[in-house]
C-alpha cells in the first residue's frame, strides 16, 4: 500500500440479508449447519477506490444509490460482507447532526459527552472546549439544554465538535447543507483550511456547486456501483443526465455541431441532447407547438453544465399552427425552489416577429453571457401574444429543462456582477 | 481470535472516561428536570425499607430470624438481587436505547452494559448508606466485614455483565427478549432465599437452591453486614460459583462479539 493512501476499499460489497423476522437472523447465525433463512439485497457492489492524503472528494448519487452506506462502512459503522476496508488515521464523522446529543442536557454537557464518544479524553475536551463553543457561535446557549436550540444552533454546534477533534479523515453526510449561508461559507473556509494541513475530506450531498467547487475528485453512485468517477464537472454532468433518466449517454466530446441547413431545422434535430424534464408544466391554447428547445454554447455543442462567465445560446423552435401576429418569445429562469430568477422575451425587447402563417416555424435565439451563481436551474419557455388587445398564451411550458452553473468564483446571491476589486490607499 | 477477545475485553478499560461519564449522565437523566433531583435516589430505598419494617415488624410482627431484626435481614439480601435485576433488566434495552450511537457513530457498544452496570452501582451504594444506617438504628454490632461485601459485589458485577451482554445483544434481533428477562427477574426473586431463610428447606431441596449463583450473593450480603462470615467458609460454593460466573461472562462476550457487527443493520 502506497504510504499516502488514507481510505483503500477494495470491492466492497454490502449484501443486506433480508429476514422475514429478527428471530430468522438469529437461528441463521447459531445454526449448526448454517442454514439460509434470507433472501438478499446488495446495496453496494464491488466498490473499490483509494483516496489520498488531503484529498476532497464528493460522493453524489440518488436516493438509496448507497451513498450513507458506503459512508457508513468506511467509519466501521457497518461491516462489509466481502471486500477490503483499510484506513489510515483518525476519522471524525458527521453522519447525522448531533446524533450523540441527548436534548435534556445543555450544550456544554453534550460537547463532553460527543468528544468523548469521540475518543477524546476529559484534558483534550477541556483545551478544545473555547474553540469549539467559539466556532459554534452559540455564546451563552451553551449552558442551556440543547432542546432550547434551534436547528441552525444544533447544527453549528454539531459541526463545531465535529471539526475540532482534529480528525485525519472528515466523513460529512450531507450535513452542511442545513447551516445558513454564513455558517456555510464558514465551514468550507474551514475546508479550505483542512485541505492545506493535508486532511482527507470525504463528504455526500446533493448541492453540485458544492461538489465542482470544492473537490478534487468525485463519485457517482448509481444502484450501490460506481457509475462515473473522475473530474467533478463530468461526474456531476453524468448526475444530471442520470437523475431525467436519459438513456442515451452524450459526452462533451461526442455532442454533434447543430447543423443549421434550413432542410432539416423544421424537424426535430436535437432529440437525445438534453435531458428534458419529465415533470414539465405544458398548457396554453395550441396554436402553437414548441418543437423542441435547447442550451448551446458558440461552437454549437450542447450543454447543460454551464460555466459561469461564458455565453450561451438558448435556442427554441416553434412551429405555428395558426396565422399570427406578432407572437412573442419567451423564456424564464427559475432556481430548484421556483423563483424567478430572470427572463426576457421579444416583446419586451422590441423586436417585431412579424406575422407567422400556418405550418411556418421559428427559430428564436437568446444569446447571453451567464452570470448566474453556481447551483441548479430550470428553464421555461413560452410563446404568448395580443390578439384583439388581450393577452393570449399559445403555449408555455414550465420547466422545461433544468440546467446547473458551475464556476470558479465565490459570490453571494443569485447571481455574480462580475465585480473586478481595485484597492488602494488613500 | 482470542486476541481479538482480549482487545473487546481491554476497550472497556481503554473507555473508562467515556464509561463513568456516560453512567452519570445515565442517572442525572432519570432524574433531570424533576425538583428534587438526586434526592429521589435516597427517597426510594427509604420510603421502601420503612413499609417493610411498618409491615413486618411493626404489623405482623414478624419473628426476628437468628435473632436478626427480619427488616434488616431482608432489606440486607434485597439490595443484592435489586441492584443485579436493575442490572441485567436496564442491560436489556441499552442497546435498543442508544440505536443512534451505533448507527451515525463510531462507538464500541460493548460498553454500554458496562455503563448500565456503573450507573446502578450509583444507586446501589445510597441503597447500602441507607442499610446501614438501618443497622445502626437497630443498635446491630458493626464491623470491618462490611467491606467485604466489594468482594461480593465484583462477583455480581462478572455475573451481572455476562447476563448483560447476553440479553441486551439477542434484544437487539429479538425484542421479546427483555420481556423474557422481566418474566425470569420476577421468577429468580421469589426463587431465591430473600424473603425467606433457606434452612426452612429440606436439605435435598437446599441443594438444589443453591445452584443459583444469586443465592451466592444474596447469602454474601448477608454474611457481611449481619453475620460475619468470610466467604472463605464457603470454599466450594465459591469454586462453583466462579466456574459458573465465568462461563456466564464469557458466552456473553462472545455471544455480543458474535452479534454486534450486524446491530446497525438491525436498529
Amino acid at each position: 500500500m502506497v504510504d499516502d493512501i488514507v481510505i483503500n476499499l477494495k470491492e466492497i460489497t454490502k449484501t443486506y440479508r433480508l429476514y422475514n423476522s429478527h428471530a430468522d437472523r438469529v437461528k441463521e447465525t447459531f445454526h449448526p449447519l448454517r442454514k439460509k433463512y434470507h433472501h438478499s439485497f446488495n446495496a453496494l457492489t464491488d466498490v473499490s477506490f483509494n483516496l489520498k492524503r488531503g484529498e476532497t472528494v464528493g460522493i453524489i448519487g440518488r436516493n438509496g444509490s448507497g451513498k450513507s452506506t458506503l459512508l457508513q462502512i468506511i467509519c466501521g459503522i457497518l461491516q462489509p460482507t466481502s471486500g477490503r476496508v483499510e484506513i489510515d488515521g483518525r476519522i471524525s464523522a458527521l453522519l447525522e447532526l448531533g446524533a450523540g446529543f441527548n436534548p435534556e442536557f445543555t450544550g456544554r454537557q453534550n460537547v463532553y459527552m460527543n468528544c468523548a464518544i469521540l475518543g477524546l479524553t476529559h484534558e483534550e475536551i477541556k483545551a478544545r472546549f473555547d474553540d469549539i463553543v467559539a466556532f459554534a457561535e452559540i455564546g451563552d446557549f451553551i449552558g442551556q439544554p440543547v432542546k432550547t436550540y434551534s436547528s441552525g444552533m444544533y447544527v453549528r454546534l454539531a459541526f463545531a465538535i465535529a471539526i475540532n477533534v482534529n480528525p485525519d479523515i472528515l466523513v460529512v453526510d450531507e450535513a452542511l447543507s442545513v447551516g445558513d449561508t454564513l455558517f456555510q461559507s464558514k465551514c468550507f473556509a474551514k475546508f479550505k483550511e483542512f485541505q492545506e494541513k493535508g486532511i482527507t475530506i470525504l463528504f455526500v450531498t446533493h448541492a453540485m456547486d458544492l461538489i465542482t467547487r470544492y473537490c478534487s475528485s468525485a463519485y457517482l453512485l448509481e444502484n450501490g456501483k460506481i457509475h462515473t468517477s473522475g473530474s467533478p464537472k463530468d461526474v456531476v454532468d453524468e448526475y444530471n443526465r442520470l437523475i431525467v433518466n436519459c438513456p442515451e449517454r452524450i459526452s462533451a466530446e461526442t455532442v454533434r455541431p447543430v447543423d443549421e441547413q434550413k432542410e432539416i431545422i423544421r424537424d426535430k434535430q436535437w432529440e437525445g441532447l438534453f435531458r428534458l424534464n419529465p415533470d414539465m408544466n405544458c398548457y396554453g391554447n395550441g396554436k402553437t407547438k414548441l418543437i423542441e428547445a435547447g442550451i448551446f454554447d458558440l461552437d454549437g455543442s450542447a450543454l447543460q453544465t454551464l460555466v459561469h462567465g461564458q455565453s450561451y445560446e438558448f435556442r427554441l423552435k416553434v412551429r405555428f399552427n395558426d396565422t399570427i401576429y406578432n407572437p412573442i418569445i419567451a423564456y424564464t429562469i427559475k432556481d430548484v425552489k421556483g423563483f424567478d430568477i430572470s427572463g426576457t422575451n421579444t416583446f419586451y425587447q422590441n423586436i417585431n416577429t412579424g406575422t407567422l402563417h400556418k405550418d411556418e416555424v421559428l427559430l428564436a435565439i437568446f444569446k447571453h453571457k451567464l452570470l448566474l451563481n453556481p447551483g441548479g436551474y430550470l428553464l421555461s419557455l413560452g410563446c404568448a401574444g395580443y390578439e384583439n388587445g388581450e393577452y393570449v398564451v399559445y403555449e408555455r411550458k414550465y420547466d422545461y429543462l433544468s440546467f446547473d452553473v458551475i464556476s470558479k468564483r465565490q459570490s453571494v446571491g443569485f447571481f455574480d456582477m462580475g465585480s473586478e476589486i481595485t484597492i488602494s490607499r488613500v | 481470535m482470542i486476541k481479538s477477545f482480549i482487545y473487546f475485553i481491554k476497550l472497556i478499560f481503554l473507555q473508562k472516561h467515556l464509561i463513568i461519564s456516560m453512567a452519570k449522565r445515565e442517572v442525572v437523566t432519570k432524574y433531570v428536570g424533576s425538583l428534587l433531583g438526586f434526592i429521589w435516589t435516597f427517597i426510594n430505598p427509604i420510603v421502601m425499607i420503612f413499609v417493610f419494617w411498618v409491615v413486618f415488624s411493626v404489623g405482623f410482627r414478624v419473628q426476628p430470624t437468628n435473632d436478626v431484626p427480619f427488616v434488616v435481614w431482608l432489606t440486607a439480601g434485597m439490595a443484592s438481587w435489586f441492584v443485579f435485576s436493575d442490572m441485567v433488566n436496564g442491560s436489556a434495552n441499552i442497546i435498543v436505547v442508544n440505536a443512534h450511537l451505533i448507527k451515525k457513530t463510531q462507538f464500541h457498544s460493548q460498553i454500554l452494559p458496562v455503563v448500565i452496570i456503573v450507573s446502578c452501582l450509583i444507586t446501589h451504594m445510597v441503597f447500602l448508606i441507607v442499610l446501614i444506617g438501618l443497622i445502626w438504628f437497630q443498635n446491630m454490632p458493626c464491623s470491618l466485614y462490611y467491606f467485604q461485601f466489594f468482594y461480593y459485589l465484583l462477583c455480581m458485577c462478572v455475573l451481572a455483565l455476562g447476563f448483560g451482554w447476553i440479553v441486551s445483544a439477542l434484544n437487539v434481533f429479538i425484542r421479546d427478549v427483555g420481556q423474557i428477562v422481566g418474566v425470569v427477574l420476577q421468577i429468580g426473586f421469589w426463587a431465591t432465599p430473600i424473603f425467606w431463610d433457606i434452612n426452612i428447606m429440606p436439605q435435598k431441596v437446599q441443594t438444589i437452591l443453591k445452584l443459583n449463583p444469586m443465592f451466592y450473593i444474596v447469602q454474601g450480603y448477608r454474611e457481611s453486614f449481619i453475620y460475619f462470615n468470610p466467604f472463605w467458609n464457603h470454599p466450594y460454593q465459591t469454586l462453583y460459583f466462579w466456574v459458573l460466573a465465568i462461563i456466564i461472562f464469557v458466552v456473553g462476550a462472545l455471544t455480543f462479539k458474535k452479534l454486534k457487527p450486524q446491530f446497525a443493520d438491525v436498529l
